[in-house]
């Protein structure tokens, strides 16, 4: 197929009337390559986030008081372990702390480092030697947005906090965190929780919030009811509800620039709709020789189709690996903002390649149906009519 | 076929090929961030957000409108 003369003819005409279809193309390739961009950024993020989740506990518990969020009373530990099916009962301390009132702010996770799970994890995360330097001493891990931060503020060594009581403690940077770890921890200063405790201003009696794990899925709907059953004013949330809000965020941003999108190629398939039936078009006339020098209307629709075929794959795949160096090789500079915010602290996220071929297939039917419809339906219409009337 | 498409259609095979091969060979380091995630329990995203704006994706949110900020939103500031 590949040298036969139709073959050929379809390609010497397409590189023959190159400037027709550049045109087509660079608009073609601008709209999959920032469609596409969108929807790699949205299924990375929202894959590398779902691969995490095995890590967060099944349910969350809180206190409230009038409907606001207050400081769970640590003694409710001691009701949540004698329900059954309850396990790993962790007292969470965590919080907000302001650089500045109203602007820059740090997100403090207390941890209980003699947990042995948590001291494992410490210890793949900072090596022995500094391990015993970060016990001796008020220490802390800063996420990477953090440490650059306190370096642009001339805080390189260690940090000086405002306690609630008008007093600082002074807190030394241990260890910065990877930037493979911005996803989740750029904004996260990691430090034990009798010094995350001192600076949000706690007593020993409270703690933010108690998490713990349910083995048995099938009983956490019941654990919920017994919970609400023990304590009065709480809030209880459980894994099923962050999946949800995780899918929530990134496929609301995607929708709306799929609707977006379905403007922009409504307008341009109405542009090129718009082109083809032109009385005096050159197509037009094109066409009407064609159909003198003895083409049928099947040949010529069949021209037409390969033709557009040919200019869909070309802008598709351009687009397709135009955006796919942009999210994953560039890391999608100016566009992440858009997904991670950028108010408080800068973060770059290093996004892991994904391609879901679905979402791929879905973007190459979106965008051809309409372009061969633009293209085809009026290319019909002037076959079908006499040569010559095509030709004036 | 013409020159010009077989070099535009071996451009294409080449841009595919290069996007495949980086796809394959991709070797992120996903270990820091299973430590960091399991020491502190928390896998919600580092949103860089106002401070208005809530931090974690559960809790104080207004269900039909999530921007809208709550009460008891602002964790800790000082007083000027």
């Amino acid at each position: 197929m590949l040298n036969s003369p139709f073959f050929s003819f379809l390609t010497l005409l397409i590189f023959k009337q190159k400037t027709k279809h550049i045109g087509v193309v660079v608009i073609s390739v601008m709209i999959i390559f920032l469609l596409s961009s969108i929807l790699f950024i949205s299924s990375s993020l929202q894959q590398t986030l779902q691969k995490n989740l095995k890590n967060q506990p099944d349910i969350i518990v809180s206190s409230l008081k009038a409907g606001r969020s207050v400081d769970t009373p640590i003694e409710w530990i001691d009701k949540i372990v004698e329900i059954d099916g309850v396990e790993s009962v962790t007292p969470r301390v965590y919080g907000r702390y302001f650089f500045t009132p109203n602007e820059n702010s740090f997100w403090i996770i207390g941890v209980d480092f003699f947990d042995e799970q948590s001291n494992q994890n410490l210890k793949s995360l900072i090596d022995q030697v500094e391990l015993r330097e970060f016990f001796s001493t008020p220490s802390m891990i800063v996420g990477d947005g953090v440490g650059e931060f306190m370096r642009g503020h001339f805080y390189s060594d260690s940090f000086s906090f405002r306690l609630p009581d008008g007093g600082f403690k002074e807190v030394k940077i241990a260890k910065e965190l990877l930037s493979s770890t911005n996803l989740i921890a750029n904004d996260m200063i990691v430090m034990p929780q009798e010094l995350a405790r001192e600076i949000f201003g706690m007593d020993d009696e409270v703690v933010t919030d108690i998490a713990f794990n349910i083995p048995n899925s099938s009983e956490w709907d019941n654990i919920i009811t017994k919970l609400h059953l023990l304590f009065y004013d709480i809030r209880v949330v459980d894994k099923r509800e962050m999946i949800k809000s995780y899918r929530g965020l990134y496929n609301y941003k995607g929708g709306l620039f799929l609707v977006l999108y379905l403007v922009t190629i409504a307008t341009f398939m109405l542009i090129l709709y718009q082109r083809y039936s032109m009385v005096y078009s050159s197509d037009r006339r094109d066409i009407g020789i064609l159909r003198a020098t003895g083409w049928s209307i099947k040949d010529i629709l069949k021209l037409k189709f390969y033709e557009t075929l040919i200019i869909t794959m070309v802008s598709f795949v351009m687009g397709v690996v135009l955006a796919y160096g942009y999210i994953f090789v560039l890391d999608a500079p100016l566009v992440l903002e858009i997904f991670l915010g950028g108010a408080n602290l800068a973060n770059s996220v290093e996004l892991v390649p994904t391609i879901e071929f679905g979402l791929l297939g879905s973007i190459f039917l979106i965008f051809a149906i309409p372009l061969f419809g633009s293209v085809l339906i009026p290319v019909w219409r002037i076959a079908t009519t006499p040569p010559k009337e095509a030709m004036l | 076929m013409i020159r010009e498409f077989l070099v535009l259609s071996t451009l294409l095979v080449v841009l595919v090929g290069a996007m495949v091969w980086h796809y394959i060979l991709y070797s992120g380091d996903s270990g820091a961030i299973d430590d960091i995630s399991c020491l502190t329990t928390m896998t919600t995203p580092s949103l860089s957000v106002a401070f208005y704006e809530p931090r974690e994706l559960y809790g104080d949110r207004h269900e039909v409108y999530p921007s809208i900020p709550t009460i008891s939103r602002v964790g800790f500031v000082y007083v000027k």
